[in-house]
């Protein structure tokens, strides 16, 4: 046996691997940052990746398996995500495998049949951040909580008039931001502005969703077929959710905003309700807040950066927004806005 | 007598080994052991024991410690936390 590092930057090494997991079903984007691959007599038997704390497309060809291969691969793996400084690691498999990883000492945290099961190791994990946060929300009223996940790029007058019709429907809320920074507004700055425009409401917590709310561990886009991709990516979200978050905090109800124009999210709206209420956690669509004719919403405000219209800006964020895009920290994220055609 | 300076992992995942993750602790925090086994009713809490004196031997009070045994040996055991133990520490 003999065990490889890919080069990611080879065309032919990453076709090599791309052909072995077409056979398992698994997709291979080549985004990762590191794979590993081993050979019997000139012939791939087995592969693993990481990518962060994520560890994915680990597959073993059928005749090796039971030889140890896995241990080796996830020792492998794992060696490696230690020597860059990752000792909490997140890994994808399908449901029927869990087992395999379960006997290696990682924990499930939630699964959607027949697609994927989420399971951790390691440092830390999903006992810490409910800790944190239990911790955090000791000075909340006591009662009745409900909770909130907003990405919030920027924070809009419409994601304000949510979170304060949360605040006044229940003893307390807690509202998760979406921490994986794949939006314009960097993670830093949008969690800033959350805090700053519901900073009126005592009852209102603001922490990070971290990798449990979604992230690129509860939304594994690379890791299904694209027909089930996205109702896979949120029913493993709503179910983590509903499973296992709710209950650590004592959550029974969670908002969300009516989504008139993103498919992802309208699709994540459909999985919430279909998951949560059975789980005992209530959800309660708000319809959108309006401005004139029109729906108010983040991109609607990024839109307007882009062709610099500040009447409309002014009409649909805050003053604590405002004030944040008019200052010069706002500059660099102002000029990514302009130059990007991006959703999100 | 050892310091704790960062987080640092030693052993695998294969059969009849313990992979450990060692991290630094607050000075008062106690050695916290948290280990998966599949023996964990037998050997749960003589492993715990054996990590714990492993770390105090070598001068540390206070860790974090997250171990996978899958059937080690006593001496395999020491082993590894004395590698992670020289790993995370500025030895």
């Amino acid at each position: 046996m003999e065990r490889r590092i890919v080069r990611l930057g080879d065309a032919r090494e990453l076709a090599e691997v791309r052909a072995f997991l077409t056979e398992f079903e698994l997709t291979f984007d080549g985004e990762v940052d590191y794979t590993v691959s081993f050979w019997d007599d000139d012939r791939m038997v087995a592969t693993g990746s990481f990518q962060g704390k994520v560890i994915r497309n680990v597959a073993i060809d059928e005749s090796m398996q039971g030889e140890g291969l896995l241990g080796a691969i996830m020792t492998d793996l794992m060696e490696e995500q230690g020597r860059r400084g990752i000792f909490h690691r997140l890994l994808f498999t399908r449901p029927k495998k869990a087992f395999l990883f379960a006997a290696l000492g990682f924990r499930e945290l939630a699964r959607c049949e027949p697609h994927a099961a989420l399971l951790e190791q390691g440092l830390g994990g999903f006992d810490a951040f409910c800790r944190s946060i239990a911790r955090q929300a000791e000075r909340l009223p006591k009662g009745q909580r409900a909770a909130l996940v907003m990405n919030c790029n920027p924070f809009t007058l419409g994601h304000q008039a949510i979170v304060a019709r949360a605040a006044a429907e229940n003893d307390a809320v807690i509202l998760f931001v979406v921490r994986e920074d794949r939006s314009l507004f960097p993670f830093e700055v949008r969690l800033s502005l959350i805090r700053q425009g519901v900073g009126h409401l005592e009852n209102v917590l603001v922490v990070s969703g971290d990798d449990y709310i979604i992230s690129a561990a509860t939304f594994p886009a690379y890791f299904t077929r694209e027909e089930n991709l996205i109702a896979t990516q949120t029913r493993l979200d709503a179910t983590l959710f509903a499973e296992r978050i709710a209950p650590a905090l004592g959550i029974i109800r969670r908002y969300v905003g009516e989504e008139p124009y993103c498919p992802v999210t309208n699709a994540y709206n459909d999985a919430l309700a279909d998951i949560l209420p059975p789980r005992g956690v209530e959800l309660v669509v708000m319809p959108r807040v309006t401005q004139g004719e029109a729906a108010i919403s983040a991109s609607s405000v990024r839109e307007a950066l882009r062709r610099g219209d500040w009447g409309t800006v002014r009409k649909l964020v805050p003053d604590t927004t405002l004030a944040y895009l008019q200052s010069s920290e706002a500059e660099t994220v102002l000029k990514r806005i302009r130059a990007s055609e991006s959703r999100h | 007598m050892s310091k704790l300076v960062r987080t640092a992992q030693a052993g695998t995942m294969e059969s009849t080994d313990i992979l450990v993750v060692l991290a630094p602790a607050e000075a008062g925090a106690g050695i916290q052991v948290e280990l998966v086994s599949p023996t964990m009713r037998q050997h749960g809490s003589h492993i715990k024991q054996l990590i714990a004196k492993t770390l105090q031997a070598a001068g540390i009070a206070d860790a974090v410690v997250h171990a996978t045994e899958k059937g080690a040996m006593d001496c395999t055991i020491e082993a590894r936390i004395k590698t992670a133990i020289k790993r995370a520490s500025n030895e």
